[in-house]
């Protein structure tokens, strides 16, 4: 009961190709199962034809095969084999088991060795047939061609061999060959009458044929004459037909020409109605815009006397009116609630150039001039840009004003504001709007 | 990746029965025992050599002495280990000499020998179930485990500073065994396999064990006894498994069959052999060459051929151990390099490939191949690290080298309980200035300490991490101040941390969670990661620093479900990434070009070009990058136009408002403001001597301590804010309903606040803010 006995044995059995795996384990615990299955397959190896009680239900049948087993073992290897040990089926009988199996691990060892020399030895002989390949080779096709020869007639040999046996079993007497032979002659004779008879029927038939085909080859010429004759006849209606096919194919054209020409009429007809729709239409257009505009023209002068005196303050409306325009017209990009970059930069680069006009100041006035009233409208229109968004009620633009204001308010608050004038009240909303700012940050 | 198989003679086995084990010397010979009780000696090609040493008993087992380094291999220390199986082990010296026999160690055979890592103590396990501990001149230490089965294998687990963990077979479970019971960690013992398992190996550097049995699989487990992969039936039972010293591959021995595989289980190859089962493999020390022992008595060789590189346009191979190919795809040519002795490690990238053989280091130029750079190196080299500028080799002798690409010795960092041989390329990092390495001493692994290359000695950064650390990789890109470490813990949860700027208290930010492999890109920013079987991209991590709300829009993830759990990264150049899915097939990804040029021009501050980049991308992500990198570069315009086309109008506010600061130091205070830098803010308004502003940024953020504190500190001068600060604070609390009850304010209960006189104080701090700045 040793590991390396075990690790062994698994391992041969695993070299010999034994189908089952066997594990290490499998002796630890009795297993005579195992070791009877093992014990007659390695004894099949010995002798395949041997022939052994194999059955292994009772203690007896056991005792048995063992028996049996180690008889044969002992007579065909010479191999001791302890019963009491493998019905034991424990690792000892491990051991026992191991003692044939090492047997046939040797000589399968061998074997292989054998078969390794065996090749050498045609491999070194191999050299000496180099010398003359042409030789063998033909020598070869050679042998193959005579052996197929062989095999044919051999084949044939089967069916012979019957009837060369029959032959040679017949009793043999010269009367009786002589008789044979003498029925053979007058079997021949009767023969060649017979054919010859044939032979001269034929010839009759032959004659009665030819004459046949001849007179078939006089009634074709006949008939070919007769049919000539008949082509070149021509009958008496056929001038008339033709002078009524060339009337016919005039008729046809002067047919087609007119069919077209009133196809033409029609589709100028057409065209020409149809101008004439568009002229009506454009007609009837044209008339109830002139009466629209004397319609109107007519109310104008109606109101115009009535609002004679306040002349004046509409044309302002409608100034201060383009202006809105102006700039709600700016808006809308900046309502869609997306900034553009160029947009949120802006107002930026307005802080930023503040302090960069003033600098140019020194400088050149005129260029302050020139700017000055650029500019006015625009920080004018944004100041009232508020206040009339506000009025307008437009809910997107109000909220980024708010923003925008609120964001102004900060600026103001951070960068210490020029509107100086601003009292404590204002202090406290701004400082209100630094608690949001405190939020927002940490909101970050 | 092939095997190249050297087998004997059928007819001239040196072993006439079984061979049993094998083991490498330390000077790469080889040792095999057999059941003919003899111990032959074989060189490295397979030829044997002589018949060592008799034994009494049949052999078992044997294993070699662990030494460190090829140095300390001396006489005393070349000892190798036999087990026998008359129960007994004998210690044997390289030249043959017994040194000492243990008669009757375990009843029955002794089935495995084992060495620990450091060579000091010796397990032993036998037929008869039990599992001893003998020191290093076989004194019985202890008996560790008594179990009713047969122990087939045995070994040391990665040893730690606190315990160490022993792990044996037990017929179907595997069992770990904490060395002293007196530690904190239990026995863990699990079912393995459906049969007997017959062996065992544990990985000191992937952690990984792996075991095989009679049902024909292998297995593959981690630390824990998680199993990662387990392999289909083989015809017969797998009789031997064994780690590559690198821990990247085992190979897997069964009847008349070698197998290579990954870490992660899939095959690279396979090798029908003629030699009956393999019962025993064993690695040369440098992985790239194997012995394997041959249940009919035959000790065959395998060599490691054909393994490969890429890197852009090139493919370096090697097909046999001392030549190397070089092929160029673009040009279709190729170079053929032949070395005088055998390559351990090389590796190519940035433009460089570095070959380390057995003796010398080759640097060269994919440019130039023919002006190779060259150094010699003392022992096997371990790992090579590549970086823009600089590479890291290290082996066990020298530790830990940083050299550039002229062969120039740059740095040998050092610190103690330092200890190369349980470093891998997840344990260490190389940047242009700066390596990292997993502190698996003291720290056990829990800590990352960082060497600052440019100043030669360890910076005063050490990361401590609440977890064991398992990868860590630093960034590429940018100066030493950009320097960011990436960093997944046991959890397989990715962190980020930002190295390099000196701070006691590195700020680590969580990135993401089921992190099974990561990667930098080489001269970018960017981050990839296979988060949850995901291949995610972040284009730029250091946004964590910069605005945390702006993360998610810089992550992408690819969801096709390319790529699976465990896959590994393998490289990152440019926008290509190769992925080594779990079942070791490579997929390509790629990442977006877009961010690749953002970082271009972002580099050459040509903040326009960026803008109008953005604009034809129409990205949010690159929008995203964008704001990170200008605000970053303190580029405000450019932050907020790209904050506008991200409609954080927040945020384009707070530009706006930031913009409008009179003075550069409030603008930069205002700045790291935004990225929560609060410390950063003060200290530049301080040092501008900005005190109001400071006061008041304290103040907007309820910070009123400190608001006060500062207020205080300048009571002295010209204007003192603390009525500003009590002001504020009184009307904060209006606001919220509530009573004053800290004691710090109460004291300025009394202090009466005239608003007037508060406004004109601050608007003079204002007004002197602006007159500073034009001046």
């Amino acid at each position: 009961m040793s590991f390396r006995e075990l690790r062994n044995f698994t391992e041969i059995m695993r070299g010999l190709g034994y189908p089952r795996l066997i594990s290490m384990e499998n002796f630890r615990t009795p297993n005579f199962i195992l070791v009877s299955d093992v014990l007659y397959w390695l004894v099949q190896r010995y002798d395949p034809n041997v022939d052994i009680p194999d059955s292994i239900t009772t203690e007896q049948d056991r005792v048995v095969f063992l028996k049996a087993i180690a008889q044969l073992v002992y007579y065909k290897a010479r191999i001791k084999l302890n019963i009491k040990k493998l019905y034991g089926a424990d690792g000892y009988a491990v051991k026992e088991l191991l003692k044939i199996a090492v047997v046939l691990k040797d000589a399968t060892k061998i074997a292989t060795v054998n078969k390794e020399v065996e090749d050498e030895t045609t491999s070194a002989n191999r050299d000496r047939f180099q010398d003359n390949v042409k030789n063998i080779r033909s020598l070869a096709t050679e042998l193959t061609e005579t052996g197929t020869e062989l095999h044919n007639l051999l084949e044939e040999e089967l069916t012979l061999r019957k009837e060369r046996q029959d032959a040679v079993s017949l009793p043999h007497s010269i009367d009786d060959i002589k008789k044979l032979i003498a029925d053979k002659n007058n079997e021949a004779g009767e023969m060649i009458n017979s054919l010859t008879e044939s032979i001269e029927s034929l010839h009759k038939n032959e004659e009665t044929l030819i004459e046949k085909k001849n007179r078939r080859y006089h009634e074709l010429e006949a008939t070919k004459k007769r049919y000539n004759l008949m082509k070149n006849f021509r009958p008496a209606f056929m001038d008339e037909y033709e002078a009524k096919e060339k009337e016919l194919q005039k008729l046809y054209t002067s047919y087609v020409e007119r069919y077209r020409n009133i196809e033409y009429l029609e589709n100028e007809l057409e065209k020409y109605r149809k101008a004439e729709a568009e002229q009506i239409e454009a007609n009837k257009r044209r008339l109830a815009n002139v009466r629209k505009r004397l319609l109107e023209e007519e109310k104008r002068i109606m109101h115009a006397d009535i609002l004679d005196s306040d002349e004046e303050n509409t044309g302002n409306a409608a100034q201060n009116k383009g202006q809105g325009n102006g700039a709600n017209r700016n808006r809308p990009r900046a309502a869609s609630g997306r900034r553009p970059a160029q947009r949120t930069t802006g107002p930026a680069n307005g802080n930023n150039q503040r302090p960069m006009r003033v600098n140019p100041n020194g400088n050149g006035r005129p260029d302050l001039t020139q700017m000055r009233p650029q500019q006015q409208p625009v920080v004018k229109g944004n100041m009232y840009g508020d206040d009339d968004t506000e009025d307008e009620g437009s809910t997107e633009t109000g909220e980024y004003e708010s923003r925008e204001s609120n964001n102004s308010e900060e600026s103001e608050e951070s960068q210490d504001d020029e509107d100086e004038d601003d009292s404590e009240d204002d202090g406290e909303s701004e400082s209100e709007d630094d608690d949001d700012d405190g939020n927002r940050i940490d909101d970050f | 990746m092939r095997l190249k198989i050297t087998e004997q003679q059928s007819n001239d086995l040196k072993h006439k029965d079984v061979c049993t084990a094998v083991g490498w010397s330390s000077n790469n010979e080889l040792y095999s025992c057999g059941d003919d009780k003899t111990v032959w000696r074989w060189n490295l090609n397979g030829e044997p050599l002589a018949k060592v040493c008799d034994s009494d008993s049949f052999i078992t087992d044997i294993h070699w002495l662990p030494v460190p380094t090829k140095k300390a291999a001396n006489t005393q220390n070349d000892v190798f280990v036999l087990g026998g199986a008359d129960g007994s082990f004998s210690l044997i010296s390289k030249s043959g000499r017994i040194d000492k026999i243990v008669k009757d160690a375990h009843l029955g055979a002794v089935v495995c020998v084992r060495w620990n890592h450091e060579g000091t103590a010796l397990v032993t396990g036998g037929e008869d179930g039990v599992l001893k501990i003998w020191s290093r001149n076989g004194q019985l230490r202890s008996t560790l485990a008594t179990t009713g089965k047969c122990i087939y294998s045995a070994t040391w687990g990665p040893p730690t500073v606190i315990e160490q963990n022993i792990l044996f077979t037990s017929g179907k479970d595997l069992i770990i065994k904490p060395l002293h019971a007196t530690s904190s960690a239990k026995q863990m013992q699990w079912k393995a396999h459906d049969g007997i398992v017959l062996k065992v190996d544990w990985n000191i550097l992937s952690k990984f064990i792996v075991s095989c049995g009679e049902d024909g699989k292998y297995k593959v487990w981690d630390s824990h006894g998680r199993n990662l992969y387990s392999s289909a039936p083989f015809d017969y039972s797998i009789t031997s498994v064994s780690w590559s010293p690198d821990g990247e591959t085992f190979a897997v021995g069964s009847f008349n069959t070698l197998k290579i595989c990954d870490k992660t289980g899939w095959a690279y190859t396979r090798k029908s052999t003629n030699t009956g089962s393999i019962l025993n493999i064993s690695w040369t020390s440098d992985g790239t060459q194997l012995a394997a022992a041959g249940g009919n008595g035959e000790v065959c060789f395998a060599q490691l051929v054909e393994r490969q590189l890429e890197w852009r346009n090139l493919v370096v191979s090697i097909n046999e151990n001392l030549k190397m190919k070089v092929h160029d795809i673009l040009g279709d040519t190729s170079e053929e390099i032949e070395f005088r002795d055998k390559i351990i490690k090389w590796k190519l990238g940035f433009g460089h490939l570095v070959v380390a053989t057995a003796s010398q280091c080759w640097i060269y130029d994919v440019q130039s191949w023919n002006s190779p750079h060259q150094f010699d190196v003392k022992d096997n080299v371990s790992l090579i690290l590549l970086s823009k500028k600089i590479f890291l080799m290290m082996d066990n002798s020298s530790g830990i080298q940083v050299y550039n690409y002229d062969g120039k010795l740059l740095s040998n960092p050092k610190f103690p309980g330092l200890r190369t041989e349980f470093l891998n390329s997840n344990s260490v990092s190389v940047s242009n200035d700066m390596i990292c390495i997993i502190d698996k001493g003291e720290a056990e692994g829990k800590a990352v300490r960082l060497f600052n290359l440019t100043s030669s000695k360890e910076s005063a950064e050490v990361i401590v991490h609440n977890m064991d650390i398992m990868e860590v990789a630093l960034s590429q890109f940018g100066p030493l101040s950009e320097r960011k470490l990436a960093f997944i813990d046991r959890n397989r949860d990715m962190y980020i941390c930002r190295v390099g700027t000196g701070s006691k208290r590195p700020d680590t930010f969580k990135l993401a969670t089921m992190v099974d492999s990561a990667k930098w890109n080489d001269h970018t920013d960017m981050l990839v990661a296979v988060c949850d079987g995901h291949f995610t991209a972040w284009y730029y991590p250091g946004i964590v620093y910069v605005d945390r709300d702006l993360l998610p829009y810089t992550r992408t993830t690819h969801d096709e479900s390319e790529v699976g759990k465990r896959s590994q990264i393998i490289d990152f150049f440019g926008t290509r990434c190769n992925v080594r899915r779990w079942d070791g097939s490579v997929v390509t990804m790629s990442v977006s070009p877009h961010p690749l040029i953002l970082y271009e021009l972002v580099d050459k501050k040509n903040w326009e070009a960026c803008l109008r980049l953005c604009r034809f991308v129409k990205d949010r992500s690159m929008w995203s990058c964008l704001v990170g990198m200008a605000i970053k570069n303190k580029e405000i315009e450019t932050a907020e136009t790209a904050l506008a086309a991200l409609e954080e109008v927040d945020k384009v506010q707070y530009m706006l408002k930031v913009k409008s600061i009179p003075s550069v130091e409030g603008r930069n205070a205002a700045m790291a403001l935004y990225m929560r830098n609060i410390d950063e803010a003060e200290s530049i308004l301080l040092q501008a001597g900005l005190m109001y502003r400071a006061i008041k940024m304290h103040i907007k953020l309820y910070n009123w301590t400190r608001a006060l504190e500062l207020a205080v500190k300048n009571k002295n001068s010209t204007y003192s804010h603390i009525d500003t600060v009590v002001w504020y604070r009184r009307k904060y609390l209006e606001g919220i309903n509530r009573q004053e009850n800290d004691p710090v304010f109460l004291q300025y209960e009394s202090l009466s606040v005239d608003w007037v006189v508060m406004k004109e104080k601050i608007r003079n701090e204002k007004e002197k803010e602006k007159q500073k700045n034009k001046r």
